[in-house]
């Protein structure tokens, strides 16, 4: 137990020496600066291996058994070589992360290539202590990788560090590299269900806004469409024997939705935001336009892919948009809020 | 959750294969069920991966443990010795096969594998063994690789010339390490191999033990001297001296309750031992390296004297080891081939063993003798005498008939046929029966020169029994009655003293000993024995002596200073080495020729301004073009679309389509 932690103390303390070494970039070559090798716990096994046959050779005057000890140092020696290489030299170059919802796992996109001639087998990426993506460049020179991050809160989120390693060939050698891709994963606020979309309520509002508005709105008469509320019905027009019509008002023509955030009043900001998030994926789902009202910003209403994004974009950085562009004229920290 | 681990199926398959080729030299030492042990383990496995069985439930192994604990414990009563601690070592090797489940299970088994390759050196060291090892050691990194490699990549004769790569990489470094590193010496006493059956000249004789010995091709041992070597009949290298007889077996003479003589482990012969032999001239210095025997006697030319301090000396100047020789072993000798032994007096029990006779037996040979002692007049005479009996009608063979109660009468007066111990037997016998002192004395005669190397080997086939004779103020003279009836034997060998129906009986045609009359097999077989030889004397031998003087030689001087400069400028040209075979190596996969064009195509597209990012698609190029670049769009759309055609294996001339749209890109502007 105290071996251990001391252990990860000592890792600790290994990254944050290695990680002063390396600026972060969007694309980097590994190379000596950023590899480091040792051997693995297996490999440390395989040591004391070596050392037990060292000892029976000794003992037994046995030299062939002294020549199998020699041997397994010389592999050991030579498989550093062979590890080393299976990472040096590899290009990673970051090609976008794609946003994700808080808590989901983000993918980010790299573009990992090698030059030269030989090929690179069973290399892992990985963003800090999450699960790896297995990658080998055999028969191909470049390939594009997404690795998953598990994100946190909302906003700008900072995977870390990509971790990259290989145990390639004997796996008694661990080589690996730690880099800051500069990389910022959009996290949304997690969709929480907030109920049907606010559909009843956009309407009242327009009537409201049409009473108090007066006639400014009106646009003029249409023929009475079966499912025309009655209120609009231009009865008068009726009653001299026109036919049935509809009052047209132009705001109410406005089938538009509004996701409020004043719709949500009684609930804290991540709650708000979290259930206007989920109206935005349910409403991008109907063929609806719909806008966005936050306070102090909005977004016209609209449909579409780019439209969501954008709708999203706001609820992800709201309020935090400020903050952290200053702490990124800094040195980047994890920007999120927590929900 | 531990993700479940499938183990490749090529790490499996030389996993499986390592086992077997590692388990196999040992099974004369293991317990008769390791095989079943074995074959259990080996089908459960491979039914664990495919899915058929489950792995062993938690009781199921203990029991299986257990099983197999007291097997060991029963075949070998105790668990102190190397034959016990290696079949521990395999059985351990074996169960864990039931109990990969991961990853670092099958590093473990490799592991294990490693060292039970080491444990075969413990008992056999040759060159073959050596080699053998070598391709297990392949294996075992085989399996190692194997669950290293990417999925897709893995094929298991890809995987070993990976691993022979890797292995072939480490032989030179292996080989500065051997040469170099210090050889410290036993650090604590360690179990000693146990004690096989016998090989080469028994400790009896009786008729019938040397024409059965003399049929094995192996090698007894090699001699390298120091000097020239001497001619054929004085190559009569003694191993004992066999003084009792009971009318049938002869036996070493008996000194209380223990057969053999007594033996003085210093280095210098007893004063009074040294006060019995007289020598003229300068020693014969000569190394032997003799083949496991497990024996305490060492055979030399007589008189024989040796500076190792493993080598004790009897009284009678035979050689002999401290421990059974149960490894090859080398020791130095310095043989005087002009000498008088005991030549003063006999004393009164000497003379009695010496001139013992069972009672009883061979009536007729005693008679005889007395009678031809008689009429010889003197010993002299009379050992020519019955020389000459044995010349004129004895016949030298292998397949003597066989001999009753009276052997030596029913040689002497009725067979007249036999080979080497019948004749040293009846001669013997007949000396002391005229009261000459006499006994047997059983070694090898003769021997082959390489003349590639010039050493000699003596084979088993060379296994032969002569006699000793007392003479008063000539001490013992060696007297071979073989001799007087097939000279040939002496001169050049077994082959050519026999009739040629009896040496083809000789030949094994797995030998390449047989086939000495062709020029090129013979060629091949005295470079195969300097290869072994010289193995013998720079690896299995290499010690602390031979590696200072040869590090003396390479360096100047054995300081640590300049060793570890020589293991470290050593060690880094090999990692240099392998480091530039690593960047140069490597096959560049022949690009497609499609794809050679479309790289055209983005460089034509980049010399018109528009830079492609890395890792975009055609499609997502193609859109981009579309909304950046309208004017190239018409040019870029035919390309991507010849170019998607082909890719996807739409046939007929898409490759000449695409090569004319590359060609035809719209002009650069100004």
């Amino acid at each position: 137990m105290i071996f251990q932690s001391a252990a990860n103390d000592l890792r600790a303390r290994l990254h944050r020496w290695a990680d002063a070494r390396r600026p972060p970039a969007a694309s980097q070559q590994l190379n000596h600066h950023s590899l480091f090798i040792f051997p693995s716990g297996a490999g440390l096994v395989f040591l004391v291996l070596i050392t037990m046959l060292w000892l029976v050779g000794t003992n037994y005057e046995n030299n062939l058994v002294l020549a199998l000890a020699f041997l397994l140092i010389a592999l050991f020696i030579v498989t550093i070589l062979h590890t080393f290489t299976n990472l040096a030299g590899l290009k990673l170059q970051l090609l976008g992360a794609r946003p994700a919802f808080s808590g989901e796992s983000a993918e980010v996109r790299l573009l990992v290539s090698r030059s030269g001639k030989r090929g690179r087998d069973n290399i892992l990426l990985g963003w800090g202590e999450s699960e790896e993506q297995v990658l080998s460049l055999i028969d191909e020179s470049e390939k594009i990788v997404s690795v998953y991050v598990p994100t946190r809160g909302r906003g700008w989120f900072d995977p870390g560090r990509l971790r990259i390693e290989s145990r390639f060939p004997l796996g008694i050698l661990r080589c690996w590299a730690r880099l800051d891709m500069d990389c910022r994963i959009l996290v949304y606020p997690r969709p929480i269900a907030a109920g049907p979309l606010p559909v009843a309520q956009a309407i009242r509002e327009d009537g409201d806004l049409s009473t108090a508005r007066g006639a400014d709105e009106f646009a003029g008469y249409r023929s009475y469409q079966p499912g025309d509320t009655l209120r609009n019905v231009a009865w008068k027009q009726y009653a001299r024997g026109m036919g049935l019509y509809s009052r047209d008002y132009s705001a109410f023509v406005d089938t538009r939705l509004w996701l409020d955030w004043d719709y949500l009043a009684g609930l804290d900001r991540e709650a708000r935001l979290s259930r206007l998030c989920w109206w935005v994926q349910q409403a991008s789902k109907t063929e609806a336009e719909y806008g966005l009202r936050l306070p102090g910003q909005g977004l016209d209403p609209g449909r579409g892919g780019a439209h969501q994004e954008q709708a999203l974009r706001m609820l992800a950085l709201f309020e935090l948009e400020a903050a952290d562009s200053s702490a990124r004229s800094g040195k980047r920290k994890s920007t999120g809020a927590t929900t | 959750m531990i993700p479940v681990f499938q183990i490749p199926r090529n790490s499996l398959v030389w996993l499986l294969v390592a086992q077997t080729l590692l388990i196999l030299p040992h099974l004369p030492r293991l317990p008769v069920w390791i095989l079943f042990a074995w074959f259990i383990t080996v089908v459960w496995r491979v039914q664990i991966f495919r899915g058929l069985w489950p792995f062993p439930r938690p009781w199921v192994k203990v029991m299986i443990v257990l099983l197999c604990v007291m097997g060991l414990l029963s075949e070998y009563g105790r668990f102190f010795g190397i034959e016990p601690m290696v079949g521990l070592l395999i059985t351990a090797f074996l169960l864990k096969l039931l109990e990969m489940r991961q990853k670092r299970d099958v590093l473990i088994v490799a592991f294990l594998g490693f060292f039970v390759a080491a444990t075969q050196f413990l008992f056999s060291q040759t060159l073959l063994t050596t080699l053998y090892i070598l391709l297990t050691v392949t294996a075992l990194t085989t399996a190692l690789l194997g669950v290293h490699q990417s999925e897709g990549h893995r094929y298991p004769w890809r995987s070993f010339k990976l691993a022979g790569t890797l292995i072939a990489q480490s032989l030179p470094l292996m080989l500065a390490l051997f040469i170099i590193m210090p050889r410290l010496g036993s650090l604590w006493a360690v179990p000693q191999p146990e004690q096989r059956a016998a090989t080469g000249v028994s400790d009896s004789m009786a008729p019938g033990d040397f024409s059965r010995l003399v049929q094995d091709k192996a090698t007894a041992f090699r001699v390298t001297f120091d000097g020239d070597i001497p001619p054929p009949p004085f190559l009569y290298w003694r191993g004992l001296v066999l003084s009792d007889f009971d009318g049938r077996r002869w036996q070493q003479a008996r000194f209380g309750r223990f057969r053999g003589d007594s033996v003085n482990w210093n280095n210098e012969p007893l004063e009074q031992w040294r006060s019995t032999v007289e020598t003229t001239g300068e020693p014969l210095s000569y190394q032997v390296i003799l083949e496991p025997t497990q024996q305490h006697w060492l055979y030399a030319l007589p008189l024989a004297s040796s500076s190792d301090e493993r080598v004790g000396f009897t009284r009678d100047y035979r050689l002999v080891s401290r421990l059974p020789v149960n490894s090859r072993y080398q020791y130095q000798v310095d043989s005087h081939l002009n000498y008088r032994l005991q030549a003063q007096a006999l004393s009164g029990s000497d003379l009695g063993r010496e001139l013992y006779l069972p009672d009883g037996f061979n009536p007729r040979s005693v008679q005889q003798a007395r009678q031809w002692f008689a009429q010889a007049g003197s010993p002299r005479a009379y050992i020519d005498r019955v020389l000459a009996y044995f010349t004129r009608d004895f016949t030298y063979t292998l397949e003597p008939p066989l001999l009753g109660q009276h052997s030596v009468d029913d040689f002497l007066w009725q067979t007249k046929r036999g080979f080497c111990e019948h004749f040293a037997s009846a001669f013997v016998v007949m000396m002391r029966a005229a009261g000459i002192p006499a006994r047997v004395v059983v070694g090898y005669q003769g021997g082959a020169l390489n003349p590639l190397k010039n050493f000699l080997v003596v084979r088993q086939a060379d296994a032969h029994a002569w006699s000793e004779v007392w003479l008063e103020g000539e001490g013992w003279l060696r007297v071979d009655p073989t001799a007087a009836v097939a000279p040939g034997r002496i001169e050049s060998g077994l082959d050519s003293a026999l009739s040629p129906a009896e040496a083809e009986l000789l030949d094994d045609p797995f030998s390449l000993e047989s086939y000495r009359s062709f020029a090129l097999l013979d060629g091949i077989r005295l470079r195969l024995e300097v290869l072994e030889y010289d193995w013998h004397q720079w690896v299995m031998n290499y010690d602390q002596q031979k590696q200072s003087g040869l590090l003396n030689s390479l360096l100047g001087a054995v300081t640590p200073g300049r060793v570890a400069a020589a293991l470290l400028i050593s060690g880094f040209v090999v990692l240099a080495a392998v480091g530039a075979m690593l960047a140069l190596s490597g096959r560049r996969a022949p690009l497609d020729p499609g794809d050679k064009l479309y790289r055209r195509f983005l460089r034509r597209l980049k010399s018109r301004g528009f830079q492609h990012h890395p890792g975009e698609g055609p499609r997502t190029l193609a859109k981009r073009v579309k909304s950046e670049r309208p004017e190239l769009n018409a040019w870029v759309s035919q390309v991507v679309n010849s170019y998607e055609r082909y890719r996807y294996g739409e046939e007929g001339g898409q490759l000449e389509l695409l090569r004319r749209l590359v060609r035809e890109a719209p002009s650069r502007r100004i």
